[in-house]
């Protein structure tokens, strides 16, 4: 067949399927035409391939080729889109995926947890011993800072952090800027052969366990520990998933288990991916709970470690149990 | 071809071509993003000013979501950011298909380490180094950055030659080696465009200004499908 009389022949068809793309792509408005069109879609493309493979076997004029190709490169990223439905895909997620991923990795978050909680409970009885101790971490400006927030006698109104409660909502947003923020760097530095994963986790442990310890030896236990119960939980065991999934994308470099690093890092991402998504949530979570939760004072500190506990309990829970089979 | 498409099987057994896009034009790209965060960092700071600390609130909860969230966002209901969209560049799978959520947040979580140290010297050389320009984040999300072309037109571009009809087949890639000379004769010189033709004059028996002015009735023809 001649070009000319293909290119007649088929352009009608070539115009329709533009127009449903044009459609399907949003910058057309989808009439009635479209409704009719759209269940056609998948034969029609195919038969746009044909169109191509045709023209390029039967050397048709670049001109044509090009045309052809951008009508199946559009149409090829519609018909193969993943577009799960985004609600049902994020419950599923909540209910099952994401602590079904999470026991999948256990080996990770086990060894990311111990990189963590080990550091934590030596500095911390370090500092609870010796109050010099955490001095050898934190600069003298820093432990001022902390020491300063939590003193009992610079607290009004029993604020446990001695601040407005307007003050709240601003802390919320820091929270949620700087810890979910430390989770996702945590996971990227995890590319570095594991190294930077493993720094964040020692470095956070150290960190966390040297302030309490060191608040414990100063006596400033009432204002502390009721403040920190509440999102504990949350906030510590996601810091540990995001280090299980930062661990994972460094292995997968250092053990590429057969296949190419390429690969075996495009893999590990896809097996991570679940454990960040939800540590971010949970931190996310631990925010609200810091920011309106743990600052709200009056609150006996019975109901704060109580609720603490229970929060330790629920989150475990979840983690090991939601989406069991039996 | 001295282009850097990559080239990839459908199921439908034909050879779609991605045009990769490279770093050069993908740092301008994030410039221009960068800009655009920037004027919107100060314009609402200033607003959020009125607020006191609500408004501090409001404004980390703002740099958080911009700093993570405002590319993967973009890149997966628009195709990309508005600083990739005016470079004419977007964001797809490895397989020429949309990006999915998984892979835009994957990429864009991983951008902290393709940063490092300083202005994505991490990324800069990891581009640098496959064959499909990826950065880290792209490597592990299976993505690709391309160019957006523009629309295609069957008999759009009026020829001011007169068509003349090749004396015997080219192949397809000779027809667009022909286009592209027409095509690009307004980047290049005329002493280069005749350089050019001249290698032609065993095979068309002409040379110099004539050369090029035949050719260009060749390419005239491969245009306006006039066979």
């Amino acid at each position: 067949m001649k070009q000319m009389t293909f290119e007649s022949k088929n352009q009608k068809f070539w115009q329709e399927f533009s127009m449903l793309l044009d459609q399907l792509e949003g910058i057309e408005i989808k009439d009635d035409n479209f409704t009719s069109n759209w269940p056609k879609f998948p034969a029609h493309y195919r038969k746009m391939c044909q169109f191509l493979s045709a023209a390029q076997s039967r050397q048709y004029s670049p001109i044509l080729i090009d045309f052809l190709h951008q009508l199946v490169l559009r149409g090829h990223r519609h018909l193969y889109r993943q577009k799960p439905a985004m609600w049902p895909a994020f419950a599923r997620f909540i209910s099952q995926g994401f602590p079904q991923a999470l026991r999948r990795e256990w080996r990770v978050w086990l060894i990311s947890s111990c990189l963590f909680y080990i550091p934590a409970f030596f500095m911390g009885l370090m500092c609870y011993f010796d109050s010099e101790f955490l001095y050898s971490l934190v600069t003298y400006e820093q432990v001022q800072q902390v020491e300063y927030m939590y003193d009992p006698s610079n607290i009004t109104l029993a604020r446990p952090e001695g601040r407005e409660s307007d003050s709240d909502f601003m802390m919320f947003g820091f929270y949620i800027f700087n810890n979910v923020g430390i989770d996702f760097k945590t996971y990227a530095s995890g590319l570095l052969f594991g190294m930077g994963s493993i720094f964040f986790m020692i470095f956070n442990g150290l960190f966390i366990g040297g302030i309490a310890g060191h608040l414990t030896n100063k006596g400033y236990i009432e204002t502390f520990w009721p403040f920190v119960a509440g999102h504990s939980a949350l906030e510590l065991t996601a810091a540990t998933i995001a280090g299980a999934a930062g661990l994972k994308l460094g292995y997968s470099l250092i053990n590429p288990k057969g296949f190419t690093r390429a690969l075996a890092l495009k893999q590990a991402g896809i097996d991570s991916f679940p454990l960040i998504c939800g540590a971010g949530l949970m931190t996310f979570l631990a925010a609200f709970v810091e920011g309106f939760w743990s600052a709200t004072p009056d609150i006996p500190h019975l109901i704060k470690y109580s609720i603490g506990i229970a929060a330790w309990l629920a989150v475990f829970s979840y983690l090991l149990l939601a989406g069991r089979k039996s | 071809m001295l282009d850097s498409s990559i080239s990839y099987e459908t199921p439908e057994g034909i050879q779609i071509q991605l045009p990769i896009a490279g770093p050069m034009v993908r740092s301008l790209a994030w410039f221009i993003d960068f800009l655009i965060r920037c004027v919107i960092y100060i314009m609402t700071a200033i607003a959020l000013s009125y607020l006191g600390e609500v408004g501090q609130g409001i404004m980390l909860i703002g740099l958080f979501f911009s700093e993570w969230l405002y590319p993967t966002i973009f890149e997966v209901l628009k195709g990309g950011t508005p600083g990739k969209m005016l470079m004419g560049l977007y964001v797809t799978m490895d397989d020429g298909t949309a990006l999915t959520w998984q892979a835009g947040l994957t990429r864009n979580l991983l951008r902290a380490v393709d940063f490092l140290p300083f202005l994505y010297i991490t990324g800069l050389i990891c581009t640098l180094c496959n064959r499909q320009f990826k950065r880290i984040g792209d490597l592990v999300a299976g993505s690709l950055v391309v160019y957006k072309e523009a629309d295609k037109q069957l008999n759009s571009i009026e020829s001011t030659h007169l068509p003349k009809a090749l004396p015997f087949p080219f192949s397809a890639s000779e027809q667009r080696t022909l286009l592209d000379f027409q095509d690009r004769q307004q980047d290049i010189s005329g002493g280069r465009q005749i350089e050019l033709a001249n290698v032609l004059t065993p095979v068309i028996n002409c040379e110099n200004q004539a050369a090029v002015d035949l050719l260009n009735q060749y390419a005239a023809w491969v245009r306006g499908a006039g066979k």
